[in-house]
């Protein structure tokens, strides 16, 4: 009886199951990302339906382009800004919500809500409460002395970015309250007895125990949602269109705005390429900074 | 042979007799039926239920075609239509705007419809929205619904403080202030400027009003670069008229903050197309009665109203397609261009729509509308004074890419926005909208 090893015919099956995979891969990864950095060495008239090669033309227009500089920098200040609010929140929340109870439970339920509302809800209602006339926000911000009355943030260049971000942490912060709960879950709870026994109290034991047992998770988070900040167009796109005054035009936005405003798809396939070096290299310094095996 | 063998047999060829007859009635049926597609950019739902019961009864009239209506809203109208003409699958009718007619143009995935035109009468349309979406000698879209920019006003303000209908920039600023009214929290002009087309919209208005063209309407060459004071001059206006009299935030609003803040009557003018009327009704009807509108006036009241207003209408377009379902889209254009079924479809947006084809402007079906009863004066001035003087950005030269181009990249709003909150000069903007407005010529004259 064969027990193990290889013969032509396992390798064959082995290849055949999985062949959904690769194909998967070349379709949707593969192809479209070849396709764009092919792209970005056309000049494509989309309205003509005429290309013709440039090389490395538009990534040099960009990178001397104060518009694309302007743009990457929202897009650093929306992914720092909404990633640390996330996690911040995120952590607090979990801290908050872990412990036993039907209470609890459906609390932590309704804060998951925030993540799985559609981005256009969200946009539209936040809008809402920060309408210069009738939205709450903005009439507390303006009692607060945060605003002047009947103002909007969105209408500001200042204001408008964190306004943003906030409605972001609002709508991303549930993802990482749950991966932190749920690695809550697994610290050994004989390690806070022990440090109870020894008297530490709850901000030691959070120091001492809770956070370095999420070291590793918090990482993990931190390239999940830096990644998924860098790349969110939907939301601030439907909060602000980008601007005022371009205040909130990040990279995804204009990456839109140079395709479907201007129909320059080959300059928006080398800002999507110029995009995506950004993301590998702010994950590099993330495994720099924390080493490769806390991967 | 054995029994069983044959009996198996028998069957097989049964089953295949009838499989055959089926698939030859399906191919019968497929030869007969025609199916097309109807894309619109009207998400309302007054008007998706005329459409569609238009086209219920175009259907019964004609067995043989079958119409898919899909709404399309403007948000998404670029990225979807792109992709369907990448496909090869654009609508075979599409009820869009100019920027979309331009767009499909420039793409070659349209269908010239002179026949439907010169069938239905082309001296009844408005010279004006024919000009729009005519290139290379050819119409290459049928209008549908008339569209106005001017300036709604309450009538009983201005009667309060005894001002009367501004006739000229000036005038307009100073009763703008004269209405602003901090303690009722009342601001005196709502000035749209949210950088997704109603930044561009109003920037229009302005500029039209001192005569900044894009292209000479005449010779059809692009002067915009030598119009460049003229549009300096309106840009000075609109920022101080902005400054003056609306709110901070307008620098942010689109069509539904500032006809929200006209209803909820928190500013006392604003640059609008009628839809306003239509809002009040449902949120304010009290409003109905104190609702006026004049065109925007342009720097000299001795010129006014002015001879050119930024303006707009709807279209149908036929795209490229077997000659069957363009026969069949042609053939449903001429039912739904039935002069009660036009009228009609404008009443289902009144004061906002207008037929673009007088005799039925003035028929029955259009005037008997309740609303547009109430709103007859006004209606009827614009229709004189307004409508024939309209302009959109690059369609001074006829149907052309950069029209399109100007309405999908935010040129115009962005402009004023930098010159308001990155102060920016207007001369500044003005160099900037020209180097703009230069790129993309060259982009499509390469």
């Amino acid at each position: 009886m064969r027990t193990g090893g290889t013969s032509p015919r396992r390798d064959r099956l082995g290849v055949l199951f999985l062949l959904p995979t690769l194909v998967f891969l070349v379709v949707l990864i593969a192809y479209p990302v070849a396709y764009n950095a092919y792209l970005s060495f056309q000049d494509y008239n989309y309205l003509l339906g005429v290309r013709r090669f440039v090389g490395l033309q538009h990534y040099d227009h960009f990178l001397h382009d104060p518009v694309f500089w302007r743009s990457l920098w929202n897009n650093l200040v929306w992914t720092l800004g909404g990633v640390g609010g996330q996690l911040l929140l995120g952590l607090a929340a979990a801290l908050l919500l872990d412990g036993p109870g039907r209470g609890i439970a459906f609390a932590r339920t309704l804060l998951l809500i925030p993540y799985v509302v559609p981005a256009i809800a969200t946009a539209i209602t936040w809008r809402w409460m920060f309408n210069d006339f009738y939205g709450v926000l903005s009439f507390l911000f303006a009692v607060a002395g945060i605003l002047p009355a009947q103002t909007s943030p969105f209408a500001s260049v200042d204001l408008a970015m964190p306004a943003a971000i906030g409605v972001g942490i609002w709508r991303g912060f549930p993802f990482a309250m749950i991966v932190y709960w749920a690695a809550l879950q697994g610290i050994p709870e004989e390690e806070y007895e022990a440090a109870r026994v020894d008297g530490a109290g709850w901000l030691q034991e959070l120091w001492h125990i809770t956070l370095p047992h999420l070291k590793h998770i918090t990482l993990v988070l931190l390239v999940l949602r830096t990644l998924w900040m860098f790349n969110y167009f939907d939301l601030l796109y439907l909060l602000t269109r980008g601007g005022p005054a371009g205040a909130t035009q990040h990279l995804p936005i204009l990456v839109y705005i140079t395709s479907f405003g201007l129909f320059r798809f080959g300059e928006a396939a080398a800002i999507a390429g110029l995009m995506a070096v950004t993301a590998g290299l702010i994950i590099v310094l993330y495994v720099k900074v924390h080493g490769p095996k806390e991967l | 042979m054995t029994h069983r063998l044959h009996d198996q047999l028998r069957r097989c060829f049964a089953i295949a007799i009838v499989v055959g007859l089926f698939g030859a009635a399906s191919v019968s049926d497929g030869m007969a039926a025609t199916e097309i597609t109807l894309w619109t950019m009207r998400t309302v739902e007054a008007q998706m239920g005329n459409l569609r019961a238009d086209v219920a009864a175009f259907e019964q009239q004609n067995p043989t075609i079958k119409v898919t209506i899909e709404a399309v809203p403007y948000n998404v109208v670029y990225p979807k239509l792109a992709a369907a003409i990448q496909a090869g699958t654009p609508p075979n009718l599409f009820n869009n705007i100019e920027a979309m007619v331009a767009f499909m143009h420039a793409k070659q995935t349209l269908e010239p419809i002179d026949d439907v035109i010169d069938g239905l009468g082309r001296d009844q349309f408005t010279k004006k929205y024919l000009d729009w979406v005519t290139a290379g000698g050819k119409t290459w879209a049928l209008p549908d619904w008339a569209l106005h920019q001017a300036v709604y006003y309450r009538k009983d303000l201005l009667a309060q403080k005894k001002l009367s209908v501004p006739k000229s920039w000036a005038e307009l600023l100073d009763v703008a202030k004269a209405l602003n009214n901090a303690k009722d929290g009342m601001h005196g002009m709502g000035v749209p400027l949210g950088r997704e087309f109603v930044g561009q919209q109003t920037v229009g208005a302005v500029m039209y009003s001192a005569g900044a063209y894009v292209y000479d309407p005449v010779t059809r060459q692009y002067v915009f670069d030598k119009n460049k004071d003229k549009a300096v001059r309106a840009l000075r206006f609109l920022v101080e008229l902005y400054k003056s009299a609306s709110p901070a935030a307008s620098i942010d609003w689109s069509w539904g903050e500032y006809r929200t803040a006209f209803v909820k009557e928190k500013v006392a003018m604003t640059f609008e197309w009628g839809a306003v009327v239509g809002q009040a009704a449902s949120e304010n009807p009290a409003l109905l009665d104190k609702i006026g509108v004049f065109p925007f006036p342009g720097p000299d009241a001795s010129d006014y109203p002015p001879k050119a207003n930024f303006g707009g209408a709807y279209f149908f377009t036929v795209s490229k397609a077997e000659p069957a379902k363009v026969e069949a889209s042609k053939k449903l254009l001429r039912f739904l261009w039935a002069p009660d079924r036009l009228a009609k479809r404008a009443n289902t947006r009144p004061v906002f729509a207008m037929p673009p084809v007088k005799a039925v402007f003035e028929s029955a079906v259009y005037q008997n509308d309740l609303m547009v009863k109430r709103f007859s004066p006004e209606l009827r001035m614009l229709y004189r004074d307004v409508m024939p003087y309209e302009q959109r950005h690059g369609l001074e030269a006829g149907l052309n890419p950069l029209a399109g181009l100007i309405e999908s990249s935010y040129v115009f709003g962005d402009a004023v926005q930098n010159v308001i909150l990155r102060n920016w000069t207007p001369e500044r903007a003005v160099d900037w909208i020209d180097g703009q407005l230069q790129v993309m010529r060259a982009y499509f004259e390469k």
